[in-house]
């Protein structure tokens, strides 16, 4: 089997680049237990699991999961936990006026989904429907509020993620060729680079 | 057939027995270790009925289908005691892992009477290896309960986000296991390997939050 294409060469840098997330994010988390570090520490380990699930799969069995529920699972998971990680970030807040701004995200996000729609796959385009709405509006939220100048690297982390997923998962939807010139390696190239800058951006808005 | 459900009765039988002698904690942990056991049996039950609605062969359904399936199973006896006994954290911890070690006691007796009994080593590293995945899968789920969540409604969310740590590294354990030699041993390993460095940093995990 050879592990020389650009799937399995995009999938190990994004291992590699998770895993330092996840060593950097527990080492942090141990030594200030700070509850914003530990939900960093479980994104970047929950999305590095589900990479590592596909990978050692597509070694040990010379082909990709008939069933993709769990990485699938695994990186929903991970959205979950970005969404609890903007929220501790945030803390608590009294509830204030909605900026007209974030009703673009739904709309954004609802006119994705019915895009990616067409080629079925309901359940799981409304599950990340509902999460990346929530994602994206808890980071633009953020990034919209003045008081918080501290926290902005981590919102713009956190957004530069999403877009590249969508960056992806667009790209995928149009183009299913497996090579360099597939703009969907180069958001996955992105987002793993992504991924080493969450612990510089957390670290300037919890730990300074 | 392999009557598993009278292997089930006969292991229960005393251990229900106990419960009426045993009062306290000792007695909420006997019930959990018996419903982890019952979890397993009803897991086996899902898994199949799900694998053959998919057309999945044995070995995609017990790398993809089965994880999925078990550790969801474990995991709503405790979601229903969260919900409505809401627990001190130590408690649900404590709950969550008798259920792990009740639901991998019944499924190492499962192995032994489809596999028999006359490898000690492979049985040897088969049990502990098996038995200590549970035992981690369920402390992701504890780590949380004891750290993360402080509110009613995050410790649920916060809960399920963790479901899917467990099952997917359930799902890499059981990949790993599936294959042969070197990786198999390596596989029984992994959760053997995570405990150890887990207990080094017991105090600092199981730090209850403030």
């Amino acid at each position: 089997m050879d592990l020389l294409n650009i799937e399995s060469i995009d999938t190990i840098i994004q291992l590699i680049t998770t895993l330092v997330c996840v060593i950097i994010s527990i080492t942090r988390a141990l030594k200030t237990g700070k509850k914003a570090w530990i939900m960093l520490f479980f994104t970047a380990f929950i999305y590095f699991l589900g990479d590592l699930y596909w990978q050692i799969f597509v070694v040990v069995h010379g082909h990709i999961p008939y069933y993709s529920y769990i990485p699938y699972l695994s990186w929903y998971a991970s959205y979950l936990f970005f969404i609890l990680l903007l929220i501790e970030v945030r803390g608590e807040r009294e509830k204030e006026k909605v900026n007209p701004v974030l009703y673009l995200v739904p709309v954004f996000t609802l006119g994705m989904a019915i895009l990616y729609m067409q080629k079925e796959d309901y359940i799981g385009n409304i599950v990340c429907l509902i999460l990346m709405t929530v994602l994206i509006w808890q980071g633009v939220a953020g990034l919209l509020d003045k008081s918080e100048k501290r926290k902005k690297y981590i919102y713009i982390a956190v957004l530069a993620f999403c877009f590249e997923e969508y960056a992806m998962w667009t790209s995928s939807f149009f183009i299913a060729e497996e090579s360099i010139r597939n703009p969907y390696y180069w958001a996955d190239m992105a987002m793993s680079l992504t991924f080493l800058f969450m612990p510089l951006a957390l670290g300037k808005a919890v730990d300074e | 057939m392999n009557y598993i459900e009278n292997v089930f009765i006969c292991l229960v039988a005393p251990l229900l027995i106990s419960v009426f002698w045993m009062k306290g904690k000792a007695r909420r942990l006997m019930i959990f270790l018996i419903i982890g056991m019952g979890a397993c049996l009803l897991s086996s039950y899902i898994s199949t009925f799900l694998a053959i609605i998919q057309g999945a062969d044995f070995l995609s359904a017990s790398l993809e289908i089965a994880p999925l399936v078990e550790e969801s199973i474990k995991l709503f006896p405790l979601l229903f005691y969260l919900l409505i006994f809401e627990p001190e954290a130590k408690d649900a911890a404590n709950a969550s892992l008798m259920t792990a070690i009740g639901f991998a006691t019944f499924e190492n007796v499962c192995f032994l009477m489809e596999n028999g009994a006359d490898s000690v080593l492979h049985l040897l590293i088969r049990g502990f290896g098996t038995g200590t995945c549970h035992v981690v899968c369920a402390l992701f789920i504890s780590i949380g309960i004891y750290r993360l969540w402080d509110k009613e409604w995050l410790r649920n969310i916060g809960t399920l986000a963790l479901l899917a740590v467990a099952i997917t590294y359930h799902g890499i354990f059981n990949i790993l296991v599936s294959a042969s030699g070197a990786i198999a041993i390596i596989g029984y390993f992994i959760p053997i390997a995570t405990i150890i460095v887990t207990r080094f940093f017991r105090k600092e995990l199981m730090k209850e939050r403030a």
